[in-house]
């Protein structure tokens, strides 16, 4: 997890260079696609999402030099961008059973009970309320540190490790109810 | 910091069990997709600027040629026709009254002199010697 500090990605982006796109891609670009997922629970969402992210980016990239912590202006991108795919298509950002069906898919193979199991974990998080699925999708996901989430949802580092706490127990105790 | 935190056992657990299932992976061809995309988008922009920088040199161009059509048309270079700009005969009757010694035929001719002279456009002098050299007609 990068801390704070201009990113040496920065200049390459901001002066256009197809090369420093490239290498944000190789960096992030499966970090915000997982992240997109959690959010959106749909493999084709997350990939739309996570396109108009690299488009608001290069839009504005000459302002990236400005940035202090790329990581966490990008997963700040991600989320308005997973807002709007969610308010565009008219559904909330929750898993719904055919997306399930896709995530699970989308998953590496694994043997029946991992499988079972993880899919019960992707419909726990589905049922989280969404600033609690954010925090887990970011965390998880987007591999981002507290203070990193923190500024992506505009709240303080405590407040995003609390929603994470909170949502933790809120899986187990959903997934012990399954059981 | 919050990273430090710690999770009860049983959460870390829950914790590890959800960054396992989190494998998914976007297709193999968003990468090219989105690559592709930005290039277009670059090459869109660029292409732009080019034009953009044309239309602006046009402008300033056309400014410049306007002004200076402009300044052309109010500057006086001093290319009037000057002196007697009457028929020959009434030149050549005010040269006989100022020189009444003067024959009717020469007064006629200093006349036509006149006239020629009146026509001829103002240049710089030139260096004395240059065979070129247009000689000041006077009164």
């Amino acid at each position: 997890m990068e801390g704070p500090g201009t990113d040496p990605l920065a200049g390459g982006l901001a002066a256009g260079d197809q090369q420093a796109f490239s290498a944000l891609y190789d960096q992030y670009g499966q970090r915000l696609y997982r992240a997109a997922v959690g959010m959106l629970g749909c493999g084709q969402d997350a990939e739309d999402t996570v396109q108009e992210v690299f488009v608001a980016v290069f839009q504005s990239r000459r302002s990236l030099t400005h940035v202090q912590d790329l990581a966490a202006y990008l997963f700040t991108a991600l989320r308005r961008a997973a807002g709007r795919c969610a308010a565009r298509r008219a559904r909330t950002p929750a898993l719904s059973e055919n997306a399930v069906n896709e995530a699970v898919a989308l998953t590496a193979p694994r043997d029946e009970s991992t499988s079972e199991y993880h899919e019960r974990l992707d419909r726990a998080m589905s049922a989280l309320p969404a600033e609690q699925r954010d925090v887990v999708a970011l965390k998880i996901d987007g591999e981002l540190s507290f203070a990193q989430i923190a500024q992506v949802l505009g709240v303080s580092p405590n407040t995003a490790a609390s929603r994470y706490r909170y949502a933790l127990e809120k899986l187990r105790t959903s997934l012990k109810e399954v059981r | 910091m919050m990273d430090d935190w710690q999770l009860p056992s049983e959460l870390q657990q829950l914790e590890r069990d959800l960054a396992n299932r989190s494998r998914h992976r976007a297709s193999d061809d968003l990468r090219p997709r989105i690559l592709g995309d930005l290039q277009t988008r670059l090459r869109a922009e660029r292409l732009r600027a080019r034009w953009q920088f044309a239309l602006a040199v046009a402008v300033v161009v056309l400014v410049w040629l306007n002004l200076s059509m402009s300044a052309t048309q109010a500057t006086d270079f001093g290319l009037r026709l000057n002196g007697p700009s009457e028929p020959i005969e009434t030149i050549a009757e005010q040269v006989h009254r100022l020189v009444p010694e003067f024959s009717p035929e020469e007064a006629r001719r200093q006349a036509i002199l006149l006239q020629a002279g009146s026509r001829l456009v103002c240049y710089p002098n030139r260096p004395i010697g240059s065979r070129t050299e247009l000689i000041p007609f006077h009164l």
